[in-house]
């Protein structure tokens, strides 16, 4: 009987040295970011007495900061609308990179004079973004009052140069405009349309069907005749004026984004067979990324009508992409096919300029292989050189372009070009969207044309 | 003010560290003295502190009543301290420290909490502890304790039915009597008389019979609780059974299978009763049901973690957006405001009581008291895991209370009464009576 009684004194110390730990766990762990949960009203007391950090652009120009006016802090965004959405704000609700990075924004690292002698206003982590503020407000200014947006990256790294989407708002004035903004259901300026905007791709489409080909080898082969239009099952798909291309192959289909002649790579490859490219170009799958994106929607298989088949072959039809994600697509041809992980945040650095945190660049996915990947650089070499974008062809700097005009519900097409550039061994992916901007060549390749120049060249 | 704060925070987490390790100054021949002396200066210590920091940093009028409850706290310690190092010599000092230390805890939370409750609470402290004597008194006559077996059996059987007829249900169980306003916990009640049965049942040497039909009867008591809906009170008869069968069988066979029906009526519970799947969902989901059965238990969390080592400073926390605060949440607002070094040492305080109850049953013969001692314990300590591990969130929530700290008067005096008569059998340790018993 003892002997029972000594093991249940061995187990009752062993329950309560569980609690023990388990207390000791949710201190240390802090799980589920649970004191930044916006249901803890503390994290606002814990607020009060910290002066939140900066936000910075890669060259350390001040993005948001907080000032002190007799003892009540404003956070100022020097910038106004430039950076809006991506750095986002920081009032009773929290959005972009100021809710990412809120947690470094607003503490300190635990020190036991700290906790024990609350000091009057400490001073948070400062966060440093990959953004380039020169870019990001160059792009801007050229978007002016159009609705879309820019994304700029580089396709090496992963590094979010830039992040546009229009229109805007000015976040220092968040609480007055908040009204206002928040139901404006026509323009929507809180939207980030760069990450959660879906829009028909039009041709910018293209590059899924070639890739099937390139994939299955059969693109050396290919060859059409184009005489301007083409009737698939019922479905008249014409080329831009009803052009006629003749003979072209892939590479000529491609450069001169011939409808018919994609219509017909859709109706051979088969729906299926464009799905299973689609989808590993992460088409209905969640890219993983800290800022919130849409999904791109792919809904084609084998049982789909041809004429379905033929117009989202050319990227009309159902088919619904964000240009977040068409700058995934084209980052990873322009990188041998592997997708790096794209980020915002470089690193946070505390109050003594000390590195609390870095991002390292981590490769995502290999959406193609990098044969793939070359033979599809080179088609969109050609869209430069002979093509559609034949504004992009600058001397010094290569560009890989593609363009496309999406017809939507409203009678004006939306403006696209996507593709990347590269001189002086640096390479940038970018991708223009224009809401009803009308053809490609009209709005949305001469901006993409005026940032690269500025980028490369300053101006 | 803000030095004062820092410094208290400092010396909270001295205090109870002290308290729990408590340093001897010298190496004495009676070690208690030492214990005793020291675990005694520190509990006025902390109490003296306690009170000049709520009376600096309250509204006037809680000012004078907070004055009040202090000093009548105060007395009662002296008073209490006074007997037990004069008239009952051989008990054990360091229980008795622990639960006074436990006391003042509580006492200054509910000043901080709600002052009236702290008042009430007062008034129950005193009564427990007088009532506390008179049950030493009462077991130290020559009443046949051992033999009333059925007269235990039948006060369970009614204070178990009373809520039946005389029954207000609370929060969604009918576990409480209301009588000429007062209003009592029948189930706490027969916790103690309950650990006297099954002491008096297993009070001589193992027969299967007996075991079978001592198990017949709990399972009845089991049934009565869980129609009532006190599904917590249940587990903790449970499993005290179950430690009391083990200790009485000595065949693990008995823990284990008992487990395991154990974990099957606890599934069969969650099954039919619809808040117990409540509980368990806002146990492994709180994030998802925050708005809703998970706000108390993320609202702990908030205010454990708010804690960090030190705690925010005693008032200086936001206890109040926990749900039911002062009862079962009492931990976590301890968390909060006197830090976690505090909390963690304050559950090694609960398992000191635990292990030296266990320790007093050990250390006697007489199967009859032996039983009891390690009854209570068990009870004792079974429920403070459950509450605090629910209050943390290792367990889902169980609805019962934090002896000796959360409000209520049932728990207060219960409590008091079953560690008072842990107590006498301290007395008893090491006599070699054993009576004959079949």
């Amino acid at each position: 009987m003892k002997s029972s009684i000594k093991r249940i004194k061995i187990i009752y110390i062993l329950l309560f040295v569980l609690l023990m730990v388990h207390l000791l766990k949710t201190i240390i762990l802090e799980t589920n970011g649970i004191s930044v949960n916006p249901y803890n009203t503390r994290m606002n007391k814990i607020d009060e007495s910290i002066i939140r950090g900066n936000i910075l652009d890669k060259n350390n120009k001040i993005l948001a900061t907080t000032i002190v006016e007799d003892s009540i802090k404003i956070r100022k965004y020097p910038y106004n609308n430039a950076f809006c959405h991506v750095v986002g704000y920081s009032s009773r609700t929290k959005t972009g990179i100021e809710a990412l990075t809120n947690k470094y924004l607003i503490t300190k690292k635990w020190n036991v004079v700290d906790e024990l002698f609350s000091k009057e206003f400490k001073s948070g982590a400062n966060v440093v973004t990959t953004l380039d503020a020169d870019l990001q407000v160059k792009a801007s200014e050229i978007l002016k009052n159009s609705k879309g947006g820019v994304i700029i990256l580089e396709p090496t790294t992963g590094e979010i140069l830039a992040l546009v989407s229009k229109p805007d708002y000015n976040p220092n004035d968040i609480n007055e405009i908040w009204d206002t903004i928040s139901k404006d259901e026509d323009t929507n300026p809180l939207l980030n349309r760069i990450t959660q905007g879906l829009y028909p791709p039009g041709s910018i489409f293209k590059i899924i069907p070639s890739l099937a080909m390139i994939e299955d080898n059969i693109e050396g082969d290919f060859q059409y005749v184009c005489s301007g239009q083409d009737v698939f099952d019922e479905n008249i798909i014409s080329c831009y004026n009803h052009n006629a291309h003749n003979l072209v192959d892939l590479s000529d289909a491609f450069s001169y984004s011939c409808n018919t002649a994609f219509s017909s790579i859709g109706v051979l490859l088969g729906g299926d067979r464009l799905k299973r490219t689609a989808e590993k170009l992460y088409f209905n799958k969640k890219i993983p990324f800290a800022l919130d994106t849409s999904i791109s929607k792919f809904n084609l298989d084998d049982k789909s009508p041809i004429k379905e088949i033929a117009e989202t072959s050319i990227g009309q039809g159902q088919t619904l992409v964000t240009p977040y994600h068409m700058a995934m697509i084209v980052s990873s041809i322009a990188n041998g096919g592997v997708l790096m992980k794209s980020y915002v945040v470089d690193e946070i650095k505390n109050e003594n300029n000390k590195i609390i945190k870095k991002t390292i660049p981590e490769k995502l996915d290999e959406l193609m292989s990098f044969d793939s990947s070359m033979k599809m650089q080179s088609l969109m070499r050609e869209v430069v050189l002979k093509g559609t974008a034949k504004s992009l062809n600058f001397s010094d700097i290569k560009v890989y372009a593609k363009t496309g005009t999406a017809e939507n519900e409203t009678q004006i097409p939306h403006s696209w070009v996507v593709g990347f550039a590269e001189y002086n061994n640096k390479k940038i992916c970018f991708v223009v969207l224009v809401e009803n901007g009308g053809n490609s060549y009209s709005t949305a390749v001469p901006i993409a044309k005026k940032l690269i120049s500025y980028y490369y060249n300053g101006s | 003010m803000g030095i004062f704060l820092s410094v208290s925070k400092i010396l909270y987490a001295l205090i109870i560290v002290c308290f729990v390790i408590f340093i001897p100054i010298t190496k004495h021949n009676n070690k208690y003295v030492i214990y005793n002396i020291n675990q005694t200066k520190i509990t006025y210590l902390f109490l003296v502190i306690s009170s000049i920091i709520l009376i600096i940093t309250s509204t006037n009028e809680k000012r004078l009543l907070i004055i009040q409850i202090s000093l009548v706290m105060l007395i009662l310690l002296i008073i209490t301290n006074f007997l037990k190092d004069n008239y009952l010599k051989n008990i054990d000092v360091v229980i008795a420290n622990s639960i006074n230390f436990l006391l003042c805890i509580g006492i200054v939370m509910l000043m901080r909490l709600n002052i009236d409750l702290a008042q009430k609470q007062v008034n129950w402290i005193c009564i427990s502890f007088m009532l506390g004597l008179l049950s030493i008194l009462i077991m130290k006559t020559k009443l046949p304790f051992r033999k009333m077996n059925v007269l235990y059996l039948i006060l369970c059987y009614l204070f178990l039915i009373a809520p039946f007829i005389f029954g207000v249900k609370t929060l969604g169980s009918l576990n409480w009597v209301r009588i000429y306003g007062f209003s009592f916990q029948p189930s706490e009640i027969v916790k103690l008389i309950y650990v006297f049965y099954l002491a008096s049942e297993f009070k001589g040497n193992f027969s299967f019979k007996k075991l079978v039909n001592v198990s017949i009867i709990v399972f009845s008591f089991l049934l009565i609780l869980v129609f009532q809906k006190d599904l917590g009170a249940a587990l903790i008869y449970f499993i005290a059974y179950l430690i009391l069968a083990y200790a009485y069988s000595s065949k693990e066979i008995i823990m284990i299978s008992g487990l395991l029906v154990g974990y099957l009526g606890a599934y069969l519970s969650s099954k039919f009763f619809f808040h117990v799947q409540e509980r368990i969902d806002a146990w492994m989901n709180p994030w998802d049901f925050i708005d809703t059965q998970g706000y108390q238990i993320t609202q702990s969390l908030f205010a454990i973690i708010a804690g960090k080592w030190f705690g925010t400073g005693l008032n200086n926390g936001m206890p109040y957006k926990i749900p039911i605060v002062e009862k079962d949440f009492i931990f976590s607002a301890i968390c909060e405001e006197f830090g976690n070094i505090f909390s963690i040492m304050l559950i090694a305080i609960y398992c000191i009581i635990v292990i030296r109850g266990i320790n007093i049953a050990l250390g006697i013969s007489d199967k009859f008291y032996c039983f009891l001692a390690l009854g209570i314990s068990s009870l004792f300590g079974f429920q403070t895991f459950l509450i605090i591990g629910g209050v943390i969130r290792l367990i889902p929530m169980t609805g019962v209370t934090l002896p000796f700290i959360s409000y209520g008067g049932s728990s207060i005096i219960i409590n008091m009464t079953m560690m008072m008569i842990v107590q006498y059998c301290a007395l008893r340790k090491g006599d070699n009576i054993v009576e004959n018993e079949k």
